[in-house]
């Protein structure tokens, strides 16, 4: 019992330092003075000493440090299409507007997805699409039937060759002043997509909506 | 004297931390990676007398360590020499504050000496759409400039020290130079800055054997959402709105003019 406890330690241990394995191995440098150092930190004795046998046959590993691949190109979103509502609209990269907010595109006859965040099929983070509701030179545009989508309703992403489907799980309606933003660009976390645009009350002098509609949709 | 340099930037780097009020992850761990830019020899490297690392071969980095923070005495020595083995390089006493991110780095000084330097990590928040890249001097050079697509980011850089900026995340062609020249010591090299990260580029091995090179470490977890979504023009329908409500006003004014009207005419009859 003891001895499968020790030898799983010290499997885990082996295969690749994790914060989890952080006590264990502390335990290990500290102990290293005197091997029969009572381990601090509350650590099970049991523990120590598989960190005390571990130490004495290291692996960390090391790798050459190259750097990073340069991310996927070429398979960004470039057509949303939500049947049930009778939207389908192009989709452009963006990024961040010199004020830090979203860039999107000016014509509300096209979406912006955020290219800093996740790439449909990505297995996590999310996917965000957005685009003007409206302009004054224009009129209103396809984003605004996003108020009567209905969860369950059908998204479907074209990212060049290939489409990915979603299924929508919520339309909600939130003042720009509670949008939670961390959320809504979050990079980790199951994948999902976030199409927004605006919604609620124009402020003609500011010349911003005071909410933003928010459709979230998970992958199918 | 190097100790203290990182205590002084940790203690700073930390402060900014607990500024933006992020949650004090593993408050007491740090987390600690190794690279080994010492060129041509494959070593071992002892951490309070035990071994830590073996067969460490030049240009390779660890996954980063998460280790209590304290007080750690580091050897390195020739791959298999044992742990009473001869020190190639040797740093007592090298402090590692809780919660820091640290990258200790085997490698030659200017004149060509191997040394430990432990560098703290910056791992606060970058802006939307930015990266923050990291240069660090560990080669037995003279001072460099650090130009991204042929333009000086950062200029007489000397060993071991580092420099560090936002710029937008994307690609960029990065070379090293002699400082003040346009005498190309390393590169040019593509290097892909993720929106979110630090890239940190190492610029390491020896001017006088030819064999000057990039090592890249790459920190993430620093993303930030942009500020909001202004998604939204407005309508053409100003006038319409003026229209609408003048008429408002226009009826409550006759409404009103109407009920004065009559209560006059009301106070003579009574």
């Amino acid at each position: 019992m003891v001895a499968a406890l020790v030898a799983g330690l010290f499997a885990s241990w082996l295969s690749s330092p994790r914060p989890g394995d952080a006590a264990a191995l502390g335990t290990a440098l500290r102990g290293a003075a005197a091997v029969t150092t009572t381990p601090v930190d509350g650590t099970e004795p049991a523990a120590g000493s598989a960190a005390a046998a571990a130490a004495s046959s290291p692996t960390l590993q090391a790798t050459p440090a190259e750097p990073p691949a340069p991310g996927p190109t070429g398979a960004t979103p470039t057509e949303l299409t939500i049947a049930a509502a009778g939207l389908r609209m192009p989709v452009v990269p963006v990024g961040v507007a010199a004020d830090g907010e979203m860039a999107l595109p000016p014509t509300p006859a096209r979406a912006g997805w955020y290219r800093y965040g996740a790439l449909p099929g990505d297995p996590q983070g999310a996917v965000v699409i957005a685009g003007h509701l409206d302009q004054p030179w224009y009129g209103t545009g396809p984003l605004a039937r996003l108020n009567d989508v209905s969860p369950g309703a059908s998204v479907v992403v074209r990212t060049g060759a290939t489409s990915r489907r979603y299924v929508v799980t919520e339309v909600q309606r939130v003042r720009k002043t509670r949008l939670d933003l961390a959320t809504l660009f979050r990079v980790d976390g199951p994948p999902s997509l976030h199409i927004v645009t605006c919604g609620g009350r124009f402020d003609p002098v500011a010349r911003r909506y005071d909410e933003n509609v928010v459709l979230v949709a998970r992958p199918v | 004297m190097k100790t203290l340099r990182v205590a002084a930037v940790t203690a700073l780097s930390l402060a900014s931390l607990g500024a933006l009020g992020l949650p004090a992850q593993a408050a007491s761990d740090a987390t600690v990676s190794i690279l080994h830019a010492v060129p041509g020899a494959t070593v071992d490297v002892y951490a309070n007398g035990k071994a830590l690392l073996t067969n460490f071969k030049p240009g390779t980095l660890t996954k980063p360590l998460m280790l209590p923070g304290g007080t750690y005495d580091l050897k390195v020595t020739a791959a298999g020499a044992g742990a009473s083995g001869k020190a190639v390089i040797e740093a007592n006493g090298v402090k590692v504050p809780s919660g820091a991110n640290i990258t200790v780095v085997a490698h030659l000084d200017a004149s060509g000496k191997p040394e430990l330097t432990p560098y703290v990590n910056d791992t606060s928040m970058v802006p939307a759409g930015k990266a923050r890249v990291t240069v660090r001097h560990d080669a037995a050079a003279p001072a460099v400039d650090v130009r991204a697509g042929g333009a000086p980011v950062f200029k007489n850089l000397t060993n071991p020290n580092e420099a560090k900026g936002l710029v937008p995340a994307g690609t960029i062609k990065a070379d090293v130079v002699l400082a003040g020249t346009s005498t190309v010591a390393i590169g040019p090299a593509d290097l892909t800055l993720k929106e979110g990260t630090n890239t940190i580029v190492y610029a390491w091995g020896s001017a006088k054997d030819k064999d000057l090179k990039l090592a890249v470490q790459t920190i993430g977890g620093m993303h930030s959402a942009p500020a909001g979504v202004p998604a939204g023009g407005g309508q053409a329908q100003a006038p319409t709105d003026l229209i609408r409500y003048a008429g408002i006003g226009g009826a409550a004014l006759l409404a009103g003019g109407i009920v004065l009207v009559s209560r006059r005419r009301a106070v003579p009859t009574r």
